[in-house]
């Protein structure tokens, strides 16, 4: 089946992204590191199509109606960032990126003190700085 | 990328809920010290509140960044803070 728009085609893609990376993170032969991108991926793209969908929401309300959607449009809204929030924190991951630069002397320093015959520690390192 | 993202989200939100744009820009800069600062006061709080107000803090998201850690949560909460202001700014715009 063709699907209608342009738009409905992005958001059936997202459905279809954010439940494949989900099923792939939870069922598939991966490593916890890989799973957890997995997941914050199914994320990204569940809450993108929640915005999609939100845009499409009503914009313009009759007066008595809008008096009491829109307040609580806005409240679901706000309810719905805190709660994905909250859950993407209490499944946190951390990608670590240093970049392997050790000073020289740090680095020459704990070369000799893996030699077993070396002094090491603060002489070798005050000797080396004289 | 994140970072000005969500700022420039924020920023958007209250330009478009104030008509007047030096009163917008003002607004907007408090607001972005607000958020960079408010973990400083969020450790004051109560125990429930203490978490969820220090969470809203820029700094305490973006520090990690620098540092050259990348936590999921925090390009999360970027994330969905631009696309809340995103949102809401939409709301703001129909309304008028």
């Amino acid at each position: 089946m063709m699907l209608r728009s342009p738009r409905l085609a992005f958001e059936a893609m997202l459905f279809v992204l954010a439940l494949g990376l989900g099923a792939t993170a939870a069922f598939g032969p991966l490593d916890n590191t890989f799973a957890d991108q997995l997941y914050f991926g199914a994320w990204c793209a569940a809450m993108l199509r929640f915005f999609s969908l939100a845009l499409r929401l009503p914009l313009h309300l009759r007066p008595a109606l809008g008096r009491v959607v829109s307040p609580a449009i806005v409240t679901a809204a706000v309810a719905l960032a805190v709660l994905s929030n909250t859950a993407v924190y209490r499944h946190d991951v951390a990608l670590r990126r240093y970049r392997q630069r050790p000073l020289h002397r740090a680095a020459r320093v704990a070369d000799d003190c893996a030699q077993p015959s070396a002094r090491c520690g603060p002489d070798l390192f005050l000797q080396q700085q004289g | 990328m994140l970072l000005g993202a969500a700022l420039v989200a924020v920023g958007l939100l209250t330009s478009s809920l104030v008509g007047n744009q030096i009163i917008a820009a003002l607004l907007s800069l408090s607001l972005f010290l607000l958020l960079w600062i408010i973990d400083h006061f969020g450790w004051m709080l109560p125990d429930p509140l203490d978490a969820l107000v220090v969470n809203l803090s820029l700094l305490v998201h973006f520090t990690p960044f620098a540092t050259g850690s990348i936590f999921l949560s925090d390009a999360g909460f970027f994330f969905s803070v631009a696309l809340l202001g995103l949102f809401l700014s939409v709301r703001a715009l129909a309304r008028r």
